[in-house]
C-alpha cells in the first residue's frame, strides 16, 4: 500500500488533529498573503504619499549665497542643464539619489502680478521606478491657486507670456504655500521666457537612504555628491526625509515584528499536533516495524503527512488571505484600492514553502516516531 | 544463574527433535537499566527451537516471556548473550537486515491486535505487502493473496470492514491474517487470546494450527491452559 494512500487514510480518520493543523498553517499563510497582495497597493500608496510630500533634497550651485537663497526661495546663481544629465549618470547615483528633476526658477512679472515661474524637466528615475512630480510638457502651464484667483485663470484657458502661448493644463488647489504663486512650465519654455538658455538654478531629488537614527544621511548624501557634481552643494529637508522613511518603513516595520512570531508560533503549532499524532500512533509505528517497514516508511508517512497538509494549508490560505485582502485592503488603501488583486505568485510560492515548512515544522516529532522502540510500545498497548 | 530450557522447565517434550533449528539461543539475557537499580526483564536462557516447532512459552508474570518473543522476532536488543536463526546471528545484522528478516521471515501475532484503524481488515492485511519480497509462485496478485488468507479465515464478509466495526475475535483473526500473508517461516504470538473468549481463543489456536501443520514454526507465549493442548513442546520461564 503506497505511503501516499496510508497518509490520506488516515488524515480522514484523525480528523480534528488534520482540521487543527490546517487551522494553524492556513491562519499564517492568509496573514502573510494578505500582506504580499496589500503590499503592492501599499507601495503606490506610499508612492503617492511620497509624491505629496515632495522632493526632500535641494542641490544648488555652490556658490549660492544662502542668505538670498533661504530669502528668495531659490538660488539666484545657476548651473548647466547638462548637470542633470550628468548627475543621473554618475555610476550608483540611485543608490542614494532619485527622481531628479531639475529647476529653473525666478521671480517674473505676469500681467501685473509677481509671480515665481518655475521651469521644469522631465524626471529621471532609477530604472523600474515611475517618475514622480508634475511632469511637464512644453506649451503647458500649471497654475498656483492665487494665479489663477486674481489673474482669472482657470484650467483650458489660453495664456501668454512672454511672446509663447500656453494652455492652462491644471489649476492647482490651495497650498497655503508658495505654491500659489507658482506658475509651471517646461524647463526649456522657461528657459526661452527668461532668455536663460542651457541654464538651471536647481535640481530637486529624494533620497534613497532610510537609514537608523545614529547615521547622518547628509553627510553621505554630500560626499557622493561632491564626486558625481563638484561645484553644486546639496540640501535636505529632513522633516519630510523623515516622513518620507516613515512612511516607507511603516509597512516593512509592521511585517517584520509581526511574520517571524506567527512562523515561530504555527512551527510549534505543528510540531505539538504532530507529537500528539505520533503519540496516537505508537502501537501502528510499532506493529509497522514488526512487519519489516524501515526508518524510512516511518518517516515518509509523519512528514509526508505535513507536507500534504501544507500543501492543502497553501490553497486554503491563499484563498483566505486574498479574500482578505480584497476585503480589507480597499478600507485600508483607499487611493490605490482598484490596483489590489490575488497576486498568483504569491500561490506558487505558498506551493512550495508551505509543504516544506510544515515537514520541517513535523521534525522532531518525526524523528521520535522513528526513534521509539518498538518492542516496549507493542508490549505496552 | 542460566535458566536453561531443560528437561526441568520443559512440560511438554518436542516432537521434531530430528528437524534442523530454526532458533538456537545462548546465554540470552535482557536487562532494563533503571535509577533505582537494574529491573531483569529476562534472566539467563539457552534455548533452541527446532524448524517446524508449536512451541509454548509459559510463564509467570515478569518472567521475560514477551521479551523474549521480541528479541527472537528482531526488535529488541539483548543485553548478553546470542540469538541465531537458520545459523545467522541476528544481532550482528544491520537494523535493514532485521527489518528485511521481519518481513520475509516472522509474523507476528499480539494480544492487543495492533490493526491500523483507518484501514479496512483487506488493506490491514495487505500491510505486511513488501514488493521486493513478494513471491507469487502461485500467480495470485497481493490483494488476491490477502483475501484468500481472510477468507480461510473466516472473514471474506468483512473485507471492506474497519477494526472498529468487528468483533475481538474477527480483530484477532485479521491479525493472524496480517501475519500469514508474508507465508513467514516463524509465527511470534504473544498471549494472542489474551482478549477473546474461549470460542474465539479456540479459533486462534486452530489458525496457529494449521499454520503450523503446513510446516511452519510457532512460539506462543501464554498464560492459559487451552494454548498447551495445540502446542507440540512448552517450557515455563521463572
Amino acid at each position: 500500500m503506497s505511503v501516499i494512500k496510508l497518509i490520506l487514510r488516515e488524515m480522514g480518520l484523525r480528523k480534528w488533529n488534520l482540521a487543527l493543523s490546517l487551522f494553524g498553517l492556513s491562519l499564517t499563510l492568509a496573514f502573510i498573503i494578505s500582506y504580499q497582495t496589500t503590499a503592492e497597493a501599499s507601495k503606490r500608496e506610499t508612492r503617492r504619499i511620497v509624491r505629496d510630500i515632495g522632493f526632500n533634497l535641494r542641490i544648488i550651485p555652490d556658490s549660492t549665497n544662502m542668505d538670498d537663497f533661504w530669502f528668495d526661495g531659490y538660488s539666484s546663481e545657476t548651473m548647466e542643464e547638462a548637470h542633470l544629465k550628468k548627475l543621473a549618470e554618475y555610476e550608483n547615483v540611485f543608490m542614494t539619489f532619485n527622481h531628479l528633476e531639475a529647476r529653473l526658477q525666478r521671480r517674473f512679472d505676469w500681467n501685473g502680478m509677481n509671480v515665481l515661474l518655475t521651469g521644469i524637466s522631465q524626471t529621471i528615475a532609477a530604472h523600474g521606478k515611475k517618475p514622480m512630480g508634475y511632469g511637464i510638457d512644453s506649451g503647458s502651464l500649471i497654475i498656483g491657486a492665487q494665479v489663477a484667483r486674481q489673474l482669472e485663470l482657470k484650467k483650458g484657458d489660453p495664456a501668454q507670456i512672454g511672446n509663447l502661448s500656453f494652455k492652462i493644463s491644471e489649476d492647482l488647489l490651495e497650498s497655503g504655500t508658495e505654491e500659489d504663486i507658482r506658475v509651471y512650465c517646461a524647463l526649456e519654455d522657461a528657459q526661452e521666457i527668461l532668455n536663460m538658455p542651457g541654464k538651471i538654478n536647481e535640481i530637486q531629488a529624494i533620497d534613497c537612504l532610510c537609514l537608523t537614527s545614529d547615521e547622518d544621511p547628509l553627510k553621505i548624501l554630500r560626499s557622493e555628491l561632491s564626486k558625481a557634481l563638484p561645484g553644486a552643494k546639496v540640501l535636505q529637508a529632513r522633516a519630510m526625509a523623515d516622513a518620507r522613511a516613515r512612511q516607507r518603513q511603516l509597512m516593512d516595520r509592521y511585517f517584520g515584528y509581526t511574520t517571524p512570531f506567527l512562523i515561530v508560533a504555527c512551527a510549534i503549532w505543528i510540531g505539538a499536533l504532530a507529537a500528539i499524532n505520533v503519540r496516537e500512533r505508537r502501537s501502528e509505528i510499532g506493529m509497522l516495524r514488526a512487519l519489516g517497514h524501515g526508518s524510512g516508511k516511518i518517516a515518509a508517512l509523519f512528514l509526508g503527512k505535513a507536507a500534504v497538509t501544507g500543501l492543502i494549508a497553501a490553497v486554503i490560505g491563499f484563498a483566505l488571505g486574498a479574500y482578505l485582502a480584497m476585503s480589507v485592503g480597499p478600507d485600508i488603501f483607499k487611493i490605490t484600492a482598484k490596483a489590489i488583486s490575488p497576486d498568483y505568485q504569491s500561490l506558487k510560492w505558498a506551493l512550495i514553502a508551505a509543504p516544506l515548512f510544515s515537514a520541517l515544522s513535523a521534525f522532531i516529532p518525526t524523528a521520535m516516531a522513528v526513534a521509539q522502540d518498538p518492542a516496549q510500545t507493542l508490549r505496552e498497548e | 544463574m542460566t535458566v536453561t530450557a531443560t528437561p526441568d522447565s520443559e512440560v511438554k517434550q518436542s516432537t521434531e527433535k530430528n528437524s534442523s533449528p530454526a532458533y538456537e539461543v545462548s546465554g540470552l539475557e535482557k536487562i532494563y537499566p533503571g535509577r533505582n537499580g537494574d529491573v531483569i526483564a529476562l534472566k539467563p536462557l539457552d534455548l533452541t527451537i527446532r524448524q517446524g516447532e508449536f512451541l509454548s512459552i509459559r510463564g509467570a508474570s515478569g518472567s521475560g516471556k514477551s521479551t523474549l518473543l521480541m528479541i527472537l522476532g528482531g526488535m529488541a536488543h539483548p543485553s548478553s548473550g546470542q540469538v541465531l536463526f537458520e545459523g545467522k546471528d541476528l544481532y550482528q545484522m544491520s537494523t535493514g537486515e532485521r527489518a528485511c528478516y521481519r518481513a520475509q521471515s516472522i509474523g507476528f501475532v499480539f494480544q492487543m491486535f495492533h490493526l491500523a484503524p483507518y484501514l479496512n481488515i483487506l488493506e490491514n492485511t495487505l500491510l505486511a505487502y513488501h514488493k521486493r519480497w513478494f513471491c507469487s509462485d502461485d500467480g495470485k496478485t497481493p490483494v488476491e493473496r490477502a483475501k484468500g488468507i481472510l477468507t480461510q479465515l473466516g472473514l471474506q464478509h468483512r473485507l471492506t470492514h474497519r477494526p472498529a466495526a468487528l468483533s475481538a475475535g474477527e480483530r484477532q483473526r485479521a491479525a493472524i491474517a496480517r501475519a500469514l500473508f508474508n507465508r513467514p517461516k516463524v509465527i511470534l504470538a504473544d498471549e494472542p487470546t489474551g482478549n477473546l473468549d474461549p470460542d474465539n481463543a479456540r479459533g486462534v489456536f486452530e489458525a496457529l494450527q494449521t499454520f503450523h501443520q503446513e510446516g511452519g514454526t510457532v512460539a506462543l507465549v501464554t498464560h492459559g491452559e487451552m494454548g498447551a493442548d495445540y502446542a507440540t513442546r512448552e517450557i515455563q520461564l521463572s
